[in-house]
């Protein structure tokens, strides 16, 4: 100490210039704008780094799950969830933290660890109640761990939640089918049938895309596309992310002309969204016109226990009627027709 | 100079720097925390130079901030006391998981009562700066500021605040809006921007009738619903109700799903089922104020909706929330939103919504605001000072300058708009049909008024209706007639506008209109008269080249929008109706004397146009069940179409109520939304499984010597509806004979007998007047409930197990109920009368039980400004004969009826002394601890021939109040004896001798000595006087009156 003291004594200018040096620089960096962004921009990379840190440190331990290590990958993901700044859902990182809280259920059930696994998952489950996802997740985990009461409990909250999901419809209908409960069958499946659901419906004549919503409900829609303005024919395109979409006819329309009686018009031939671009649309087009069907997607083995169900109850023709709803398609067409979010 | 002492002498300036540091660090570790626009923004050389200016501006804060006092008695300023720690951890807190409600106090010099306080808000902007948004509400039965629940919110106050005040301006029933500064703990903590909820206490406010208020805010994390669709117009699950009509949760779903998924139809009867069920006149006016704010975009496809269901017309209406104040030529911050969108397919909404904006800004709404402006920022200048010291710290307020030129460029850039109506005319083909193009190429349509050019010639005129473009069977005549040598068109023709949005801006569409003329003279050509549709100013036409595309092709075209012509429906003889008859809105039902219409179960006849059903004594018409153990339907008419309906010797047997469409009747004659309607004669029996055997809903109903016997429920319901009740009888009622929810009918001369719960039921701010009516044998004569303030004069109430109670019953209507009693008899009930602690009764010359008639009469006021010239004696009890037209008063004060004031000046009344005067409840309260107080206003009064002052006052601990009208030539007082007794209200009548008057004074003496025991404390507690000032008017007498 008395060291110290004298060598502060003996040093007292210098130290007392180094130190007004510092705050010198301190005064400057609050000063000139220039060095403070500096400064500044510098100390949020920390935050940057920090952030980034936990985010390489999670897609690691999804890795590790994925190929196998889960106790290695639990090690980390426990770590996580115990220093991971998101506690509530309002949280910027709100799905990070889902995403471990997911992890580890995956990786406490591969590793055979019942209670462990459903833990986290009813922790997602009570971090965001209103994510349907977390429903289906910990409703897949129960079901495979023979919690039947609790699988069903979630899929039908995430059925509530939203009743388009295809994941809570194909379990639920499966369950229930089990159960030999027919008329719980066709309630879930009559409620998805019925349910809201639109898709967006894009045409591109060329240069331009107009789009327009059309109604996932299997029922045939025509729907008017202005594309006046060509210069040129143009080759004719429909997209739409929903995997059951079908053209059933497309016709086109000129405009009103000046001085000039009546319209022009034509067929255009497309029965398919992929032969629309085979055909063009002419100078004169002003309106193309697409006869089309979204049909609710079912995959083949769920629509078997809704056939069947239907036939129990001695409703075979409720069954047909539904049909003409539906497109049947594989099971990851079904998955891939949710909507964007 | 040693190292420390060049610390010492630096320790400021470090102490400084250390501590901005410090607090930009947790500034920005909390803001990082969040990922909106608010915590977007926030630098750490942002977060730190903020401290350190708002550090260097603190001297200056402290200064404005003793300006602001803590203490003050004023009712501008929000007062409250929170343990610090519970502020701190729940309410400041914008990292805690729960939301819970805090226990705090409101406080007012000196008083204080109970309230709790939570955090609100969807973005860090209300939880993360040093002025947290929160929720305020008071226990139910009491209010703040008029409100049970206020939302305080600290997000840009001013600007706001201005832009939230729009709706209301142009005729939207908006939420409240006020500026209020906010005092937590003795220290001012910010000027906040107080909102009313949306909820049923809303609806009820802006007097409509309950139902559902659909919501969808689901904007922000925390809140949207993670994998599913988040815009609100394609997902009707994310939707929530913030009011709840009488449906069920699944009921109320399948409706809004109905309303949406009809929105997703690309056809046009999907557009007009989307669109008929929505009010397209609200509508129209919400698009003009987010037109006026420059924000059609913030109601957006994810948050702020909020959509009232309305019972009573089936319509769904857009209520505004939370307009933001900007740019209206800037780009947009969001895509227009899914509704409106939709709504632009065709032209009517934004044609009216253009309109709307000019008829505001004619109006003076520019002037408006800026007093608005002016006022606030006048009154909250300190408030402001102190904002914009710490302005880097918190959500800036906005600036008064800024704010009223972007109001200037948005008013002219509508008017603009409104110019923009240019038109293209082309005229082609030969002598004997001529092919009229037009193409509306602006963004405001033009009227077609007529053709010159023709010299005197008439000529035929069609409209290409099926838009074949071909002159054909499917066009439509254009009524025309030759006037001045012009052919001027019956009704102007509208050429809408198209209007068109990409996503970031409004562009003019445009829209193809043909028509032929028939008989145009070799030789001439045809020149339109065209008109702007919203300025009325003429429009000269561009030439169109032959051979020119026409139209856009996008939205519907507004010709393919066809009303049905009106037509006369005709019943007579025995009819048999098997299925519900719908009349529509042009149309009119005729029922021929004689008629009986005998109506299948669940059959209903439902009119949305005029019904004339008048039959005669020898030749009544009948409306019957076909089955008498299963009721009809209901007999219901609906909308303005139908006002004027006349139904005479008419008899309604065994009707049930129905729901038609997405409206519900609950009578079995229900009247909605319908004007002048008259039954006469009429007879109404035994209605089966609806409440009401006559309902009428926002209408105005007269009921004149009617039968009504048997009502499953109420014989007659009036909700939000005027009228008269007259000279019927009602027996034998389940229910009430009548029931009035916020409702001001006449009920005059009727007898109501033997009624299974009351006999008037008078409820949620009604305000009849009851004259001349006999209520006996019911379980209640009279209920007055819940802020409503009848007359009862001259009737008599009898044997009923309550002659009348007085109470309070819902919740939201935060009082009791309040009536004169004059000169009538309420005897041999087994209870006379009953008040409760909330509710008041003022009588006056009417015998109670066995009283004696009271030898006093009742004043001259009472009967004139009832309509009444009473026989005999003046003024005595008993039945006046004469009946005339009613004198209302010539002036009136009421207090805190629905009147949300938060600022006192706005009050005329001032004070002398030390006395607390508070306006709340419905009441002027004039306190006193102890000694004398005074309080008065300026009035401009000259009566020629005197007049009387009438004051409806409560009290207690008064040794004397005196009441006093000065003016110049005299003064006119007037002693009153004020009761302690609970639930009494006096009526006190000044007689004013003829002069002129200008101050209306009253001098209050209080009971020094008055004292109460607290039970909870055991203490005795000194208590002042008090006089609850309810009403004051002035009735002037002779002619004038």
């Amino acid at each position: 100490m008395t060291s110290f003291a004298s060598l502060m004594e003996r040093h007292r200018r210098r130290v007392a210039v180094a130190y007004l040096g510092v705050l010198a620089l301190a005064c400057a960096i609050v000063v000139v704008p220039q060095l403070r962004a500096a400064v500044g921009g510098r100390a949020a990379r920390l935050f940057d780094l920090r952030e980034a840190a936990l985010l390489d440190r999670l897609r690691q331990a999804e890795s590790l799950v994925e190929a196998g290590d889960n106790e290695t990958a639990l090690g980390i993901l426990y770590d996580l969830d115990a220093r991971f700044p998101a506690r509530t859902n309002r949280h910027s990182l709100d799905r990070e933290r889902e995403r471990i809280l997911h992890a580890i259920g995956a990786a406490e059930l591969a590793s055979g660890r019942k209670g462990r696994s459903l833990t986290a998952y009813r922790a997602a489950v009570a971090f965001d109640p209103n994510n349907v996802t977390n429903h289906v997740a910990l409703a897949e985990a129960a079901l495979a761990l023979a919690e039947a009461d609790e699988a069903a409990t979630h899929f039908l909250h995430a059925f509530e939640l939203y009743p388009s999901d295809a994941a809570a419809v194909r379990n639920l209908i499966a369950m229930r089918h089990e159960d030999a409960d027919y008329a719980g069958v066709v309630e879930v499946f009559e409620t998805y049938l019925g349910a809201t659901r639109v898709t967006e419906l894009a045409l591109t004549d060329g240069d331009a895309t107009v789009g327009a919503k059309v109604p996932v409900d299997g029922r045939t829609y025509e729907i008017r596309f202005a594309v006046s303005g060509l210069d040129r024919a143009v080759p004719l395109d429909v997209f739409s992310r929903h995997p059951t979409l079908e053209v059933r006819g497309a016709r086109w329309e000129s405009a009103a002309r000046a001085g000039v009686p009546g319209r022009a018009g034509g067929d255009l031939s497309i029965t398919r969204p992929e032969e629309a671009k085979r055909v063009r649309l002419p100078t004169d087009a002003a309106v193309a016109v697409l006869d089309v069907r979204v049909g609710v997607p079912i995959d083949d083995q769920t629509w078997s226990l809704v056939e069947s169900s239907y036939r129990n109850l001695l409703r075979s023709a409720g069954a047909a009627e539904a049909l003409s709803g539906m497109t049947v398609v594989d099971p990851d067409t079904w998955l891939s027709a949710e909507p964007d979010n | 100079m040693t190292p420390f002492d060049v610390l010492v002498l630096t320790s400021p300036l470090l102490v400084a720097l250390v501590l901005a540091s410090g607090a930009a660090l947790r500034d920005y570790a909390e803001a990082r925390q969040f990922d909106d626009w608010w915590s977007a923004a926030v630098t750490l050389p942002g977060a730190f130079a903020g401290h350190v200016r708002t550090a260097l501006r603190t001297p200056r804060a402290i200064a404005v901030r003793q300006r602001l006092d803590a203490a003050a008695d004023d009712a501008v300023a929000i007062r409250l006391s929170v343990p610090s720690g519970e502020w701190d951890a729940h309410v400041a807190n914008a990292f805690a998981a729960d939301n819970p409600w805090v226990d705090a106090l409101l406080v007012r010099e000196g008083s204080s009562r109970e309230a709790n306080v939570r955090r609100r808000g969807d973005t860090s902007v209300h939880w993360t700066t040093p002025k947290t948004s929160f929720t305020l509400r008071v226990p139910r039965g009491e209010r703040v500021r008029g409100f049970r629940e206020l939302a305080l919110s600290g997000k840009t106050v001013l600007e706001s605040h201005l832009a939230n005040s729009i709706p209301g301006e142009l005729g939207l029933a908006a939420p409240f809006s006020a500026l209020t500064p906010v005092y937590l703990n003795e220290r001012y903590y910010g000027l906040f921007r107080a909102i009313e909820p949306i909820d049923e206490s809303f609806l009820r406010r802006q007097g409509r009738m309950p139902g559902n208020i659909y919501r969808a805010d689901t904007a922000e994390r925390g809140e949207y619903f993670k994998d599913q669709p988040r815009n609100v117009f394609d997902n009707p699950y994310i939707w929530d109700r913030a009011a709840e009509g009488t449906d069920s949760e699944d009921v109320a779903r399948i409706r809004l799903r109905r309303w949406i998924e009809a929105g997703h139809g690309p056809t046009l009867a999907h557009h007009r089922a989307f669109m008929d069920r929505v009010d397209v006149e609200t509508a129209a006016r919400l698009l003009a104020s987010m037109l006026v704010a420059g924000d059609p975009y913030h109601m957006s496809g994810v948050h702020n909706q909020f959509w009232y269901d309305d019972p009573s017309s089936g319509l769904l209406t857009p209520l505004p929330w939370d307009l933001r104040l900007l740019d209206l030529e800037a780009r947009a911050t969001n895509p227009l939103n899914d509704f409106f969108t939709t709504a632009l397919r065709s032209p009517f909404v934004m044609d009216r919504a253009l309109t709307v904006a000019r008829e505001a800004a004619e109006g003076g709404l520019m002037e408006r605001l800026e007093a608005r402006l002016a006022e606030a920022t006048t009154r909250f200048a300190a408030h402001l000072e102190y904002e914009r010291l710490r302005r880097e710290l918190v959500s800036p307020p906005g600036e008064p300058d800024e704010l009223r030129r972007v109001l200037r460029s948005n008013l002219e850039t509508l008017a603009t708009w409104a110019g923009d109506a240019r038109v293209g005319f082309v005229e082609t083909g030969d002598a004997d049909s001529r092919m009229l193009d037009f193409e509306t190429r602006g963004l405001a349509g033009a009227d077609l008024v007529g053709f010159g050019g023709l010299d005197g010639t008439d000529v035929r005129l069609y409209l290409d209706r099926d838009g074949d473009g071909l002159r054909g069977v499917g066009d439509e005549p254009v009524s025309s007639r030759m006037t001045d040598g012009i052919v001027r068109l019956d009704e102007p023709l509208p050429l809408y506008a198209g209007w068109r949005h990409d996503g970031r801006h409004f562009s003019a569409g445009r829209i193809h209109y043909r028509l032929f003329a028939e008989g145009v003279p070799s030789g001439r050509s045809l020149r339109p008269i065209l008109e702007n549709r919203v300025t009325g100013e003429a429009v000269e036409t561009e030439p169109i080249e032959r051979g020119t595309a026409l139209g856009d092709g996008i939205g519907f075209h507004p010709w393919e929008f066809v009303e049905p012509r009106g037509r006369t429906v005709r019943l007579s003889g025995e009819v048999a109706m098997t299925e519900t008859l719908r009349v529509g809105p042009r149309d009119t039902l005729v029922v021929e004397p004689g008629t009986r219409l005998v109506l299948a179960p669940d059959v209903s006849i439902v009119s949305r146009g005029l019904v004339v059903a008048v039959g005669t004594p020898v030749r009544p018409i009948s409306v019957l069940p076909a089955d008498e153990r299963l009721p009809w339907g209901t007999f219901a008419l609906q909308g303005s179409g139908a006002s004027g309906s006349r139904f005479a010797h008419t008899t309604f047997v065994r009707g049930g109520g129905a729901t038609d469409g997405e409206i519900e009747y609950k009578g079995m004659v229900t009247i909605h939304r319908a004007r002048d309607v008259r039954f006469s004669d009429a007879t109404f029996l035994d209605n089966l499984r609806s409440d009401d055997g006559l309902n009428a809903v926002h209408s105005d109903v007269h009921i004149e010597r009617c039968l009504f016997r048997n009502a499953n429920g109420d014989a007659i319901d009036y909700d939000y509806s005027s009228g008269t009740i007259e000279g019927c009888s009602i027996e034998d009622s389940r229910n009430d004979a009548i029931d009035l929810m916020t409702s001001a009918p006449l009920i005059r001369s009727n007898r109501l007998l033997r009624s299974g719960d009351k006999g008037i039921s008078i409820g949620e701010a009604s305000h009849p007047a009851v004259i001349d009516n006999y209520i006996a044998d019911g379980n209640r004569g009279i209920e007055i409930k819940d802020r409503s303030d009848p007359v009862l004069l001259h009737d008599t109430i009898e044997r009923n197990e309550i002659g009348i109670l007085s109470n309070v019953k819902n919740w939201r209507y935060a009082g009791g109920g309040r009536g004169l009693l004059a000169l009538s008899r309420v005897a041999a009930n087994q209870v006379e009368i009953e008040v409760d602690g909330e509710s008041g009764i003022s009588v006056i010359a009417s015998p109670i039980g066995t009283d004696p008639v009271p030898p006093t009469s009742a004043p001259e006021w009472v009967h004139r400004a009832y309509g009444l010239v009473p026989v005999g004696r003046p003024g005595a009890l008993g039945q006046a004969a004469v009946w005339t037209a009613p004198r209302p008063p010539q002036w009136v004060d009421e207090f805190g009826d629905e009147e949300i004031r938060f600022y006192e000046d706005a009050m005329a009344w001032d004070r002398t002394g030390p006395i607390r005067l508070r306006e709340a409840d419905g009441a002027l309260s004039a306190e006193v601890e102890h000694g004398t107080g005074a309080w008065g206003r300026d009035v401009d009064w000259d009566l020629a021939a005197g007049g009387a002052l009438v004051v409806e006052l409560a009290g207690r601990h008064v040794v004397e109040l005196t009441v006093v009208l000065a003016g110049p030539e005299g003064e006119a007082t007037r002693t009153v004896e004020v009761s302690d007794e609970p639930g009494r209200i006096e009526i006190a009548t000044v007689d004013v001798p003829p002069g002129r008057y200008d101050r209306l004074r009253f001098e209050l003496d209080v009971d020094d000595g008055a004292v109460v025991y607290d039970e909870t404390t055991g203490l005795v507690e000194r208590r002042g006087g008090r006089v609850e000032l309810f009403r004051v008017r002035l009735f002037a007498m002779g002619d004038e009156g």
